[in-house]
């Protein structure tokens, strides 16, 4: 009976490995000859976490806007009260009574004076300790509270970062527009140019670059003047700052692209 | 059964190594990919005029300066001045804003000749071209120097010299003109071409006159002494062909015959005179045929007819009563445009130069005719009725410009008479470089001679006489 099992065992074994091996064989085949499209792996649009948000007991209500937390401020060790006054001369004894009293007079004024800096010092102190404070609470507040009505920021193809970008780039475009007047005796010329741009954090145009000239160097320079005045443009979103700075931006100039005659 | 296991795996082996990324490669797509960095499209802008110093043309002669010479120099300057004025490119400098009295320094820059002119007080004067010219008078000899400057950039764009009889004085000033507009904008100017119209020479009879596009130079070329009218040129600009009423002494009454006229001989054929309407000529290109309106059959209809007005081919009939008029060829001579009530009102119709394919391109307005197609055949100008909308019992002609498939119509002229009503403005024609448009309005109580950019934008009177200006064409160019 063994043997009988052995024998039909055996055999399905063969043949399990010899369909397994086929399969295999198959596969590397179709995978050096044929190869499929590659996998493209994209950034997702926008992935947004939305929940309604859990009840919590321990954190305080929530003021996401204005926090201050009741928490105590660290101060530095600080004397609070005015230096005592100095010695007072007696009165008295003066050689030269008038200029002395001046002396005095003008001494407790700058005493005076230093202890009120202190204490203004103090104050500034102790405001940003608490304002330090508040934003350390506010940030862990942020963290755990994922759920409730907050969008994520998206990644760099998406969401608020996108609309900032595309908004930036209208105002460039509004505002190099706004500037540019070539002259009349070219409106029906169909020039065409493309001047990359290199813009610093700040706005600042670094420089200017004729990619493609449009043939006729008036034309270019009314383009290059337009930008020139247009300078310092809004400073750019942060998501843009390294592409702007080096790469730069691609500015194509098409007066007539809107024209049907 | 094992075959049928064996079988099973290899058909799950084939459906499974479909499936993506089995020793595929599987690639990150770059985000930079998609924007490639960031780029904007600017497809606007606010064309303005250039400013233009223009200074008095400086007499360089040794005779020194007679009237004769100081008023031929005016002259030159006026017409120059004029031209440049009517291109509507420029802005011209004020003459006390010279920093550096040009009279006082030569034609050419410092650096290049000896009392030369410098750019610095110019740019600070605001100029962004400079013209300088200088001309002398050898008996009835003007030789005139020409230069154009950039002074943005400090360079000559021009230098060029002319020579002419004094007699020709203003075609030598217009080639200047025409010189510099074609050195700018790579198009010429149009300012050496001709206008012929037909105009009053007594209250009841008209003529046609040919004048320079500035009015200058009027000189009648038909002699009637009945009333002619709307001429046409030929594309080469030598012959023009008009209609007139040519007494009969058989029927004892007049027909509106067709003419065509030599400009260079001066000689005048008699080429149609069916009875009925011979006129509203146009040309062919080749200038071997002419399309008008004829209607000895019953109909005004549109017929293609050899210049020697014997072959004869119907392109039009009807249908019906309609009235099929004013005919305009197009430059290319493939396409025909033309009036016709076929559709109740009058509108401005295209069909192919053989009769075939006609097309509304008009549909709103009461009245639309007199269609002229411009040089470079993309759009139609027309003299279109409409109603005054505060008093719409009053209705006025207006020029408008359309695409040739009917869009874009544009409105160019709203300009109101005396009496402050508005003016009819009728008639028009494109200038050969399709700049601007000529035509016909009351405005000032009387028919007179206009012309408008054609954007629109600026219009400019042309005659300033008592007689009455009807049907002008603008010639084509002459060079």
């Amino acid at each position: 009976m063994t043997s009988l099992l052995d024998h039909d065992f055996r055999s399905a074994l063969k043949w399990s490995v010899g369909a397994h091996a086929v399969l295999g064989l198959l596969l590397i085949f179709k995978g050096l000859f044929f190869p499929s499209e590659p996998l493209r792996i994209e950034d997702a649009i926008r992935v947004d976490l939305i929940a309604l948000p859990d009840k919590n007991r321990s954190l305080p209500t929530p003021e996401l806007s204005d926090a201050t937390p009741n928490v105590a401020p660290v101060l530095p060790e600080a004397v609070s009260t005015p230096p005592p006054a100095p010695k007072q001369i007696a009165t008295k004894d003066k050689p030269s009574p008038k200029t002395k009293k001046v002396d005095l007079a003008a001494k407790k004024k700058q005493t005076q004076a230093q202890s009120l800096k202190r204490l203004k010092a103090l104050e500034r102190l102790e405001a940003q300790a608490r304002k330090e404070a508040a934003a350390r609470a506010l940030a862990q507040l942020k963290a755990q509270q994922l759920k409730g009505n907050q969008l994520s920021t998206g990644n760099a193809l998406s969401g608020l970062t996108r609309l900032d970008q595309n908004e930036y780039l209208n105002s460039v475009e509004a505002r190099i527009k706004q500037n540019w007047q070539p002259p009349k005796f070219l409106a029906r010329s169909r020039l065409k140019l493309r001047v990359l741009v290199r813009i610093s954090n700040t706005g600042t145009i670094l420089s200017k670059n004729v990619l493609e000239s449009s043939g006729n160097g008036v034309f270019d320079q009314s383009a290059l003047l337009a930008i020139e005045s247009a300078d310092p443009l809004p400073p750019p979103p942060e998501s843009l700052h390294l592409i702007l700075e080096n790469e730069g931006l691609e500015i194509e100039l098409d007066p007539s692209a809107n024209d049907n005659a | 059964m094992r075959s049928e296991i064996f079988l099973a795996t290899i058909v799950l082996a084939l459906s499974l190594s479909d499936t993506r990324g089995a020793f595929g490669q599987a690639s990150t797509s770059d985000p930079s990919d998609a924007s490639s960095g960031a780029y904007i499209k600017i497809t606007q802008a606010n064309f303005k005029k250039s400013v233009l110093a223009l200074p008095p043309f400086l007499n360089t002669g040794l005779t020194g300066n007679s009237a004769l010479a100081t008023r031929y120099g005016k002259d030159l300057y006026d017409v120059l001045r004029n031209d440049l004025d009517v291109s509507g490119y420029f802005e011209f400098m004020k003459s006390d804003a010279y920093l550096e009295d040009p009279m006082k320094t030569g034609l050419r820059p410092a650096g290049q000749a000896d009392n030369g002119f410098r750019f610095e007080p110019l740019k600070k004067s605001g100029a962004e071209f400079l013209i300088r010219a200088g001309y002398r008078l050898q008996d009835q000899t003007l030789t005139i120097d020409l230069y154009l400057y950039s002074v943005s950039f400090s360079k000559q764009i021009l230098a060029r010299t002319y020579r002419g009889s004094a007699a020709e004085l203003r075609v030598l000033s217009h080639t200047l003109a025409n010189d510099i507009i074609k050195e700018l904008t790579g198009t010429r100017g149009m300012f050496l071409s001709k206008i012929a119209a037909s105009r009053t020479t007594q209250p009841d009879q008209k003529e046609i006159v040919v004048m320079d596009w500035d009015g200058a130079n009027s000189k009648l070329v038909s002699s009637h002494r009945s009333i002619a009218v709307s001429p046409a040129w030929s594309f080469d600009g030598k012959m023009l062909a008009y209609s007139a009423f040519a007494y009969r002494p058989k029927d004892k009454k007049r027909n509106l015959d067709l003419f065509t006229l030599d400009l260079q001989t001066n000689r005048r054929f008699h080429v149609s005179y069916r009875t009925g309407i011979n006129s509203g000529a146009s040309y062919f290109p080749d200038g071997k045929n002419l399309v008008l309106t004829i209607s000895t059959n019953g109909n005004p209809d549109l017929y293609k007819m050899s210049i020697d007005g014997r072959s004869l081919t119907p392109l039009t009939k009807g249908p019906r009563s309609a009235m099929n008029v004013e005919p305009n060829v197009s430059p290319d001579g493939k396409k025909i445009a033309f009036s016709s009530d076929r559709g109740g009102r009058p509108h401005i119709f295209i069909m192919n130069s053989d009769g075939t394919g006609a097309k509304a391109i008009t549909v709103a307005g009461e009245y639309n005719s007199a269609p002229r197609w411009s040089p470079d055949g993309k759009r139609i100008v027309f003299a279109g009725s409409d109603r005054n909308p505060a008093n719409p019992r009053k209705t006025h002609f207006d020029i408008f410009t359309v695409n040739a498939d009917g869009t874009d119509m544009v409105r160019l002229t709203s300009a109101k008479k005396p009496n402050g009503e508005f003016a009819d403005n009728e008639d028009p024609s494109y200038s050969p470089d399709g700049r601007h448009i000529l035509f016909v309005s009351n405005r000032s109580g009387k028919n007179q001679l206009y012309i408008v950019t054609a954007d629109g934008e600026t219009e400019k009177r042309i005659t300033f006489d008592n007689y009455k200006y009807f049907k002008p064409m603008w010639s084509p160019a002459f060079e």
